[in-house]
């Protein structure tokens, strides 16, 4: 018994030395540490670190390119007021990414509202993705099938398939189960495929 | 789609999107190996994964995003100012409130105050030029008689336009201008002064009480540049005291005509009281 609990503390320090815990200059929490003591300065190098992404999931949940910068500023505003309140019991990401989609879903709600005050637009134009780099017919197709998919459906894919964020980032992002996260990729794949399914060939190819 | 295909096709989801554990990723594979359907469904969601991926153009990079931030966290302030600023609308209004407060216990009629002085200068606003809309000269005897007994007063007989008196059913006076006259008999006075049978002093006498009212008539009707019509309260009361002066004045000087002239169960006041409510009115304003 004494030699076992003995291993046991073995096993524990070795698995301290194989993942220790060092913070390094420039990651998240060492960044926010030194802004909590005063150096407001680090703020710029978090929002550099971490702008493309908070863009890119604006840009993907509302789907446009329209106020993607303002959101963002907004985005990144609330975490500047925010910053010396913030707990270190997650990563920064999970908060940062958490108040970028509330951020989106306040814009499309305007959006919404707006819209039911606004004549109904017949322009084929209006803000949308961009365009794929890859210019042949089955992305545009692609694009129109995925902005056809619903708004709870459609971003978890998108963050998923595009941003490469994990099911775990979706949901705290999203702030749902991972269970749902699941099965709401796996309702917009079935989405697409059934509004797919008479290009199905050229897919393939 | 049956519950056991359902699970498989979402684990075959979780599964592209390397999201499942590693017990779970044996059974996914086995399985694989075993359905030739749920191969070309795995085959499906690369696809429709690779399709996805590449359907949607990236966002261009935002160089200077940064330098906007800050300036906008420069604009909308940090720090103490910013925490200073966002107090300062509570600030301002307990500042507000408590100076309100301090005002009403000093001089608790300040705000009696200000609406008179408001009411007075309304009124003065509309007070402003006004002018007798009547000339003394342009009422006749006729007039006055009408008005006294149909309260209506002429304001321009060239456009036939008319005042008209009246009182609603809660006792209050009310007054409408009116483009026709309601009397079809143009000479009621001469009418009731022949039947009367007076003597030509009487009828002087007569005239003379109607004459009277001229002047203080036209100072009850008043109109200012703006077209704005001021109608003195007291016109309702002169109406009434006319009436009562000339029917105290018709009874006293031929009683038995008088009787035959006005009906028998209309109140005639006596000469004190006619008086009484003339002298009231023509000192009231």
């Amino acid at each position: 018994m004494i030699l076992t609990s003995k291993k046991l503390i073995f096993k524990k320090k070795k698995v301290e030395l194989e993942n220790p815990q060092i913070l390094t200059l420039d990651d998240d929490f060492s960044l926010i540490k030194r802004f909590v003591e005063g150096e407001e300065t680090v703020f710029k190098i978090l929002v550099h670190r971490h702008k493309e992404k908070v863009r890119n999931i604006i840009y993907l949940t509302i789907g446009s390119t329209d106020h993607v910068d303002d959101i963002a500023q907004e985005v990144f505003l609330t975490v500047y007021k925010n910053l010396s309140g913030f707990r270190f019991q997650s990563q920064f990401t999970t908060w940062l990414y958490r108040i970028t989609v509330n951020k989106c879903k306040d814009q499309l709600r305007k959006i919404r509202i707006r819209s039911i005050f606004l004549p109904i637009k017949e322009d084929e134009n209006e803000p949308g993705y961009l365009p794929s780099t890859d210019s042949s017919d089955i992305a545009e197709i692609v694009q129109k099938a995925i902005k056809e998919l619903p708004e709870k459906l459609r971003t978890p894919l998108l963050l998923k398939d595009i941003e490469g964020l994990s099911y775990q980032e979706i949901s705290e992002a999203v702030g749902c189960e991972i269970g749902t996260v699941k099965s709401r990729i796996f309702r917009a794949r079935e989405g697409l495929r059934n509004i797919l399914n008479p290009y199905k060939e050229e897919l393939l190819v | 789609m049956s519950n056991r295909y359902k699970n498989d096709y979402e684990m075959l989801s979780a599964y592209v999107d390397g999201e499942l554990s590693s017990d779970e990723i044996k059974i996914i594979e086995q399985k694989l190996m075993l359905s030739k359907e749920l191969n070309a469904r795995y085959q499906e969601l690369l696809q429709l994964k690779k399709a996805a991926a590449s359907s949607i153009g990236r966002l261009p990079e935002s160089p200077y995003f940064e330098e906007r931030i800050l300036a906008s966290l420069n604009t909308s302030g940090s720090g103490h100012s910013a925490k200073i600023k966002k107090y300062i609308p509570a600030f301002g209004f307990t500042v507000l409130t408590i100076a309100v407060m301090l005002l009403l216990k000093f001089n608790p009629q300040v705000f009696d105050d200000i609406y008179e002085e408001q009411k007075t200068n309304i009124a003065g606003f509309y007070k402003e030029n006004l002018k007798p809309l009547l000339f003394a000269s342009d009422i006749t005897k006729e007039d006055i008689f009408n008005f006294a007994f149909y309260q209506e007063l002429p304001l321009d007989k060239e456009s036939g336009k008319f005042l008209s008196l009246g009182y609603e059913d809660d006792g209050d006076g009310f007054f409408e201008i009116k483009n026709a006259s309601n009397i079809i008999d143009e000479n009621t006075f001469t009418h009731f002064v022949s039947n009367l049978d007076l003597t030509d002093l009487q009828k002087m006498q007569m005239d003379s009480i109607l004459e009277s009212y001229a002047e203080p008539l036209q100072a009850q009707v008043l109109v200012n540049d703006k077209n704005t019509v001021a109608i003195n309260q007291n016109l309702w009361n002169y109406s009434k005291a006319i009436s009562a002066d000339l029917l105290a004045f018709a009874s006293t000087a031929n009683n038995e005509q008088f009787k035959k002239v006005y009906p028998v169960t209309a109140r005639v006041p006596n000469p004190v009281d006619a008086m009484k409510l003339v002298k009231e009115v023509r000192e009231s304003r």
